[in-house]
């Protein structure tokens, strides 16, 4: 890894009163660090920090012995395990990490494990992926969140279970709310979390608005965007005027969520919810203007845009469109990490599981429309286009962006188009081939990454 | 600043041509021309006096002109009327997928097409198997507002050449259409190849301006000559002389305390390899082995400035904008990788603009320093190689007394700098500039065309 980092095992000593006053640590890392025995360091754990003197000792490879009672200062309740270290010379100071707390917000019940809903396997996942790298996970919510320190949850042998931790080197925001986003307590916490300095990535909800006139800015991006307008009566007018499709979304929407479907035939215009709760999930209307007067009440002042509507093409008469996720790596450049083809459930027009659609492998999904080459070409574009678009968002905005999912739909002439970016993207769409998932696998690096960043500054 | 005009395309199936009044006064225009195409028409004043041009789709079909809907330049010469420029980019590597014409860089160009609208220009890329040379008609590949369109479209005013590689350079189809083009039809080809390592060195230290920012390089001869270079330097390095993105580059240390060798490539795996020999034979004949080593250059190792033991070198971006003067457009700085031989992103490099890597006084100075090397080393280079430059990147080093010195010199220099996220928007002045030099050698080939063509 860029930051030359060395994988240390932290091993709790201190029972005779010369282990006490050391601490020890495996011969070729000290080597490695170009340190000698017996010098004194600072030696740093999350935010804690004690000068240590250090014993060069015959370990197991990466061995670190500390004695208990120092250890016990560092606050973390399972302090031994694997960790990644480094040695700064500039702050003579040996760093251990990555103290890695994920952020989000669920039900706290005293006598029940936590329950994170739709990331709680993910959350696992990270914590398995974590442990074998290096480091020590844990998640919490805002009502946990203290200047001084944490509660939240750790995972041992497989059950959550409650502790407090120090405060972490980086935070990976998977808050479930935009609402909460906009919150006082989650303001407070990102003022304070600023100015301790902590790494905070995602810090947001993408509004589908900002994300269109950020890449409006780029003339090549042009052919990619469906038409979009903020809603109003003209807007409605003029876009299913010159469209047979549009449709009409929250700007703060997601999961396919309260998603309307406008479409032209003989000049009869049918309104289509993705609610699939209301009972008039089938309006027509007879004028652009009637359509306007029916959308009103349903959007009641929230703010929507229209959207040119795409003629996607279908699977099987299911809508189709692709996840392409994309990660940030150590050099700072973006990378696929998945890309999948997502099919919807029967007789829904968004493809979004949360709603009952299913995954598949991209080529085998193109190759039913196109010829396999073509397939293949569309495909390389996909992950070209998605990459160019998570570095213009995550360069154009504010904050630290580390993953972001790019949803593009392709038409039936083979041409693509964005649907939305998300960056709180879903983690049920990777395929769950492997125990710790590529993208899991990138986040560990991008957290890893921004943790020994800034804790070297 | 020269003024712009937009071109509005009427019905009209006459061969009248409403001009801004302005360039009519004094003047008597007889022809319009757009590339190498020109056609004798009426120019009257526009009847509102606006500031416009406004001509019929016959015009626009005998002129075979695409409506893009953007204000272009015009040049006066001989009673003759130039719009455009049409600047075409010649290219190889198409594929016949119309979403992606040309493999994985179509979305490199379709950003380099785009700033048309910026710039004033009409780029346009196209291949060999494009050219209709019977009808004097390409087929070129436009980028717009739907994506990728191709129109039949007159030779354009100049030609800015991306082949991608030397290969392509060297194939002889397309180096006589290169050659046609340029001496049959005079049309002004700029970046017209890939540099030569070792040309690039005997020219500048021809130059008095620049010779200090040479390392010693030699073409490499035997390995006598690289053990007399080690007596002098504390290291050396062996490049290709025709090698690209740090491909075959080997760094040779000669270790006075152990009196051992020590070579640091990258192997045919892409591993990272630092190995020690008790001799320099024995090095040359594990590593090279049977390898011919004759288009192989030896160039003195520069003790660079680090970041926490990393190495550091710098690429500048250079280019020629619309006056024909040379810019810096782009400083980035490039943090070799963990016991890589260089700092290319393929070896675990990491880009960094230099204010991320040192204070603001030193970030200052070393950019100084490293534009005004990158300038007087353009100068110089357009002078002592053959052709038409208009950008250049450079991978210069600064030694630990902040001397500053040249690695290379790269005509056709690559665009990873720029996937760097504080670094996209100098992608986007490269890429306007590349283009907007293209105006300034039209005016140049019509007002000074000996100049040109000398």
């Amino acid at each position: 890894m860029v930051l030359s980092l060395t994988s240390v095992t932290i091993v709790e000593t201190g029972h005779t009163p010369e282990e006490e006053a050391y601490v020890k640590i495996c011969r070729k890392v000290l080597r490695k660090w170009n340190l000698k025995s017996n010098s004194v360091i600072q030696f740093k754990i999350g935010s804690c920090s004690s000068e240590v003197l250090v014993q060069s000792a015959d370990l197991i490879p990466g061995g670190i012995q500390i004695p208990k009672k120092l250890l016990e200062t560092f606050t973390l309740p399972e302090p031994d395990g694997r960790y990644l270290a480094k040695y700064t010379a500039k702050n003579n100071t040996i760093l251990v990490g990555p103290v890695i707390g994920l952020l989000t917000d669920f039900e706290i019940n005293e006598n029940k494990e936590p329950n994170f809903r739709s990331i709680h396997a993910f959350c696992e996942e990270l914590h398995h992926g974590i442990a074998e790298t290096g480091g020590f996970f844990y998640v919490f919510s805002l009502q946990g969140f203290s200047e001084t320190g944490i509660q939240g949850y750790y995972h041992k042998d497989g059950k959550w279970i409650a502790g407090n931790f120090p405060l972490p080197d980086v935070i990976y925001n998977r808050i479930h709310s935009r609402k909460l986003e906009y919150h006082k307590i989650f303001l407070s916490f990102y003022k304070c979390i600023n100015s301790l300095k902590i790494p905070f990535f995602n810090d947001r909800f993408l509004p589908k608005w900002e994300v269109y006139n950020l890449l409006l800015q780029e003339d090549f991006i042009h052919p990619y965007l469906p038409e979009t307008k903020i809603f109003s009566n003209e807007n409605l007018v003029n876009m299913i005027s010159q469209h047979d499709t549009v449709f009409v979304k929250p700007v703060h929407g997601s999961q396919g969520r309260r998603i309307l479907k406008i479409s032209k035939e003989d000049e009869i215009f049918n309104i289509q919810s993705s609610l699939t709760s209301m009972t008039d999930k089938f309006i027509k209307k007879e004028s652009p203007e009637a359509v306007y007067d029916h959308l009103k009440q349903i959007i009641n002042n929230k703010i929507y845009i229209v959207q040119q509507g795409i003629s996607l093409t279908s699977f099987h008469s299911r809508t189709m469109d692709f996840r392409v996720l994309c990660h940030k790596n150590f050099q700072e450049l973006w990378e696929v990490t998945s890309l999948v083809a997502r099919i919807s459930g029967e007789k829904q027009f968004v493809s979004n599981i949360a709603r009952g659609g299913e995954i598949m492998k991209p080529l085998a999904a193109l190759s039913h429309i196109f010829p396999r080459d073509t397939a293949r070409e569309i495909i390389s574009l996909m992950k070209e286009l998605s990459i160019e678009i998570a570095g213009i968002l995550s360069s154009k905005s504010a904050g630290l962006t580390g993953e972001l999912g790019v949803d593009i739909g392709v038409d039936k002439a083979g041409n693509l188009w964005l649907i939305e970016v998300n960056s709180k993207p879903s983690k049920n769409f990777e395929e769950p081939e492997k125990k710790i998932r590529p993208s899991a696998r990138s986040i560990i690096k991008y957290c890893t990454k921004l943790a020994f960043e800034a804790l070297s500054e | 600043m020269r003024k712009r005009y937009l071109i509005e395309i009427s019905d009209s199936n006459q061969t009248t041509v409403y001009c801004p009044p302005s360039l009519l006064e004094g003047r008597n225009i007889k022809k319009l021309t757009f590339g190498s195409q020109s056609i004798e028409v009426n120019f009257i004043p526009h009847p509102e006096r606006k500031e416009k041009f406004v001509f019929g789709k016959k015009v626009a079909e005998m002129i075979y002109f695409p409506d893009y809907k953007i204000p272009l330049h015009v040049f006066i010469e001989n009673q003759t009327l130039f719009i455009g420029p049409l600047v075409g980019i010649f290219t190889a590597g198409f594929t016949p997928f119309s979403i992606r014409p040309i493999g994985e860089r179509s979305l490199f160009f379709s950003k380099l097409l785009s700033v048309k609208q910026m710039v004033g220009a009409l780029p346009f890329m196209f291949g060999e198997q494009h050219i209709d040379w019977d009808r004097g008609l390409i087929k070129g590949f436009f980028y717009h507002e739907n994506g990728w369109e191709i129109h039949e479209i007159p030779f354009p005013n100049v030609i800015y050449d991306r082949l991608p590689n030397r290969k392509t350079e060297n194939n002889s189809i397309l180096r006589k259409v290169k050659e046609r083009l340029q001496n049959d039809y005079l049309i002004p080809w700029y970046n017209p190849g890939f540099f030569n390592k070792l040309d690039v060195f005997n020219g500048l230290i021809q130059d008095r301006t620049v010779r200090e920012y040479l390392p010693e390089t030699q073409a490499f001869s035997s390995v006598s000559q690289v053990r007399e270079l080690l007596a002098r330097h504390s290291h050396v390095y062996l490049k290709p002389i025709n090698g690209s993105l740090g491909l075959g580059i080997h760094q040779i240390i000669f270790d006075e305390q152990d009196a051992a060798y020590y070579c640091r490539y990258c192997d045919s795996d892409g591993v990272n390899r630092l190995r020690k020999f008790a001799t320099l034979d024995g090095l040359f004949n594990t590593v090279f082995g049977s390898k011919r080593l004759n288009s192989i250059l030896v160039q003195q190792g520069i003790s660079l400035i680090k970041n926490e033991q990393r190495k550091i070198d710098f690429r500048v971006h250079t280019n020629k904008d619309d006056k024909g003067f040379w810019k810096v457009t782009a400083i980035a700085a490039k943090i070799a990788g963990p016991g890589s031989v260089t700092t290319h992103l393929k070896n675990g490099g990491v880009i960094k603009t230099p204010e991320e890597i040192f204070p603001p006084a030193e970030s200052r100075d070393l950019c100084k320093s490293l534009s005004e090397a990158a300038l007087l080393l353009s100068r110089s280079l357009e002078k002592n190689m053959a052709g038409i430059i208009g950008e250049i990147g450079f991978d210069l080093g600064v030694g630990r007394d902040g001397k500053v010195w040249l690695f290379e010199a790269n005509s056709k220099p690559g665009r990873s700098i720029f996937s760097h996220p504080e670094l996209k928007g100098f992608d986007l002045l490269t890429r306007k500039l590349s283009i907007a030099f293209a105006i300034y050698l039209t005016e140049q080939a019509i007002y000074y065309p000996e100049e040109i063509f000398k």
